[in-house]
């Protein structure tokens, strides 16, 4: 039962975090891109 | 005629080169003086002079009055005003159209209260800016000739449309319970509109006139004006400068109506009048927040903007002699942060659903102390010849690199987010959810949290200090989205988990400590502050300028003043403003109350 309540906060949590880093990633990119940039510094 | 000579090749090429240069001449020749003449009859044609160049002796000395000082005092004291009873509009059209749509009448009253307060601050705002028009004209007429001959068209309708912004303001004011009910309160809704449009449109105006004077347009390098009224007024900086003001109006409405509603709930009689204050004084705090979220990112844009249009005034602003007047500012938008932060906290103890939140808060107050200390961390650090040899260099080893921008962009997206997280868990604390996702909910929330600033931390570390200035400044754009996103998924995740959620007890309004009022007041005067510091720097980037590269100001005050000097005036300035505005809250005060002298009238 106590795996289950805490499945029910560390599922979600993760499933989350996974999907937030990699839409916060794309977005990081995509503004540096609009900005003639790439997110990896290059000279 | 012995012509042999001609078959010589040198002789052929003198004599083509000759036939050219001839040709070439009469080509030119009459066409030069066309384009004199025609020049000429340009030069004849335009009815504009250059800017003026002025010597010291061409400005007028009054009664030994410092004219720099004057203009400087009497413009802050204005503009403050200004901002005030321009932004009480936008909140009160707000409130009213909040208190229509719920049928709550708390908003109706509270809404008439506010414009109650700005009646008389409106016409604090006319007498400085009569006085402002007339130290002008006093002190730097020609100044003011040389731009009321390029702004003549707008001067003329600002002039005009304070007719307009008087008799919708007295109207929608003194009208407010006459148009009540029904298709009158539609009307009395459109006439707050209306206020607002004519003063949204003055402020445009104005801030044309100054825009023009740092990034001057429609005039070429000697100052003549082309005639374009249009392209003098849509300048460069004009829109930066407009955003600006436009979303710092509103949060600095926000601080002096909260601090008006912090003294009337310390002044209060009884129970009912402090719960009524109180629960003003949590709605100003709220406007004020709302509008210091944006607020940075609106002043790092006209920052940009500024650096883009001349680097001498960006280096100036932020590299150069204004740079410590921004650690200044970083302690007073610090203090705005905490104070705002700890009059939530304080009002957490409205419910008794708050305990659950209590133990949050200090991680929340660690975060926001923890970024207000690297916010005012200096880069360049002012020293003694012997303190620069014992630092080894004018930066300090460890903490220099937290003086410079990434890590104070980062600082405040982190101030910025837990301010709103504050917001959120007071907005929980009466509220028991009900719905079966609440742990999925949450975990989503702070999943969201964690990646946001994780995201913020990568983009000020790495692009901060491993990349070169332009990834630096580039990456505070995915920061401020970062911040934005969170706090926008963050909010609509709450809406649809506290749908239908039980409230844990009625809010009680007016439980309240005392020292929660004081954190409004300093709102109110940390706001106040910062206005008239910020104003000083805009103003000072302009150095030996009166109108940038194109009219140099050659008064006896022309020089940039040391920064305590600076800060005295500005401090001495913001005192006289509160004084004004104690006036204001004052004459609220005794217009309400009523004295029955027993014996004095006839019977």
């Amino acid at each position: 039962m106590k795996w289950f309540e805490r499945n029910s906060y560390l599922v979600p949590f993760f499933a989350v975090f996974l999907v937030s880093s990699l839409v916060f990633l794309l977005m990081d990119m995509a503004v540096m891109d609009m900005q003639g940039l790439s997110l990896i510094f290059q000279l | 005629m012995n012509l042999r000579h001609l078959r010589n090749p040198r002789t052929q090429f003198k004599a083509w080169a000759l036939m050219i240069l001839a040709l070439g001449l009469w080509a030119m020749g009459p066409g030069d003086a066309l384009a004199a003449e025609q020049a000429a009859d340009v030069v004849k044609s335009t009815p504009y002079g250059p800017a003026p160049d002025l010597k010291a002796s061409d400005y007028p000395s009054i009664a030994s009055v410092n004219s720099r000082l004057t203009v400087w005092i009497v413009a802050q004291l204005h503009l403050w005003f200004a901002a005030f009873v321009l932004a009480v509009p936008i909140f009160v059209f707000i409130i009213e159209a909040i208190g229509m749509r719920t049928r709550d009448k708390r908003y109706d009253d509270m809404a008439y209260e506010f414009i109650r307060v700005s009646i008389t601050a409106y016409s604090l705002t006319a007498i400085m800016g009569g006085l402002l028009v007339f130290c002008l004209v006093l002190f730097y007429p020609d100044l003011f000739n040389y731009l009321a001959v390029i702004f003549k068209e707008s001067m003329f309708y600002y002039a005009l449309l304070f007719f307009a912004e008087s008799a919708v303001l007295y109207i929608y004011y003194y009208g407010w319970h006459w148009l009540q009910g029904g298709f009158r309160k539609w009307v009395h809704l459109t006439l707050g509109l209306v206020l607002n449009a004519v003063g949204t449109t003055l402020m445009l105006l104005a801030n044309a006139w100054l825009t023009f004077m740092m990034s001057p347009a429609g005039v070429d390098a000697a100052g003549v004006f082309r005639g374009d009224a249009w392209a003098a007024i849509h300048n460069f900086l004009w829109n930066p400068i407009n955003i600006h003001r436009f979303i710092a109006n509103i949060a600095y409405g926000g601080s002096i109506v909260g601090a008006f509603a912090a003294f009337k709930f310390l002044t209060a009689n009884g129970e009912k009048e402090k719960a009524h204050y109180d629960w003003m004084g949590y709605n100003a705090n709220f406007i004020a927040i709302s509008a210091l979220l944006p607020l940075p990112f609106a002043g790092y844009y006209l920052a940009a903007e500024i650096y883009a249009y001349s680097q001498q005034m960006g280096i100036t602003l932020m590299g150069g002699i204004f740079a410590w007047l921004f650690i200044i500012q970083a302690v007073l938008i610090g203090t705005l942060f905490l104070s705002a932060n700890y009059y939530l906290w304080c009002g957490m103890g409205r419910s008794d659903g708050a305990q659950r939140y209590y133990k949050y808060i200090k991680y929340i107050a660690i975060v926001l102390i923890g970024s207000f200390l690297v916010w005012f961390t200096p880069h360049t650090l002012v020293l003694t010849n012997e303190e620069l040899k014992a630092l080894g260099g004018p930066h300090h080893e460890y903490l220099g690199p937290l003086g410079i921008m990434p890590a104070k962009n980062t600082a405040v997206n982190l101030m910025i987010l837990f301010t709103a997280l504050s917001f959120m868990l007071y907005r929980r604390a009466n509220k028991i959810a009900t719905v079966s996702w609440v742990k999925a909910g949450n975990a989503t929330q702070v999943a969201l949290f964690t990646t946001g600033i994780l995201n913020i931390f990568f983009l000020g570390i790495y692009h901060g200090y491993f990349t070169n200035t332009v990834y630096k400044v580039a990456a505070s754009i995915p920061q401020v989205m970062t911040t934005l996103i969170v706090i926008v998924a963050s909010v609509v995740i709450d809406s649809f988990m506290y749908r239908r959620a039980q409230e844990v007890g009625p809010l009680r309004w007016g439980r309240m400590p005392e020292r929660s009022q004081y954190a409004l007041f300093l709102l109110a005067v940390s706001f106040t502050w910062l206005m008239g510091l910020m104003g000083y720097i805009r103003s000072g980037i302009r150095q030996h300028w009166h109108v940038l590269d194109v009219m140099r100001d050659n008064s006896p005050d022309a020089f940039t003043p040391t920064l305590g000097y600076a800060a005295n005036v500005v401090s001495v300035a913001a005192i006289l403003f509160m004084a004004m505005v104690i006036f204001v809250f004052w004459l609220s005060q005794v217009s309400g109350s009523k004295t029955l002298p027993a014996g004095y009238w006839k019977e």
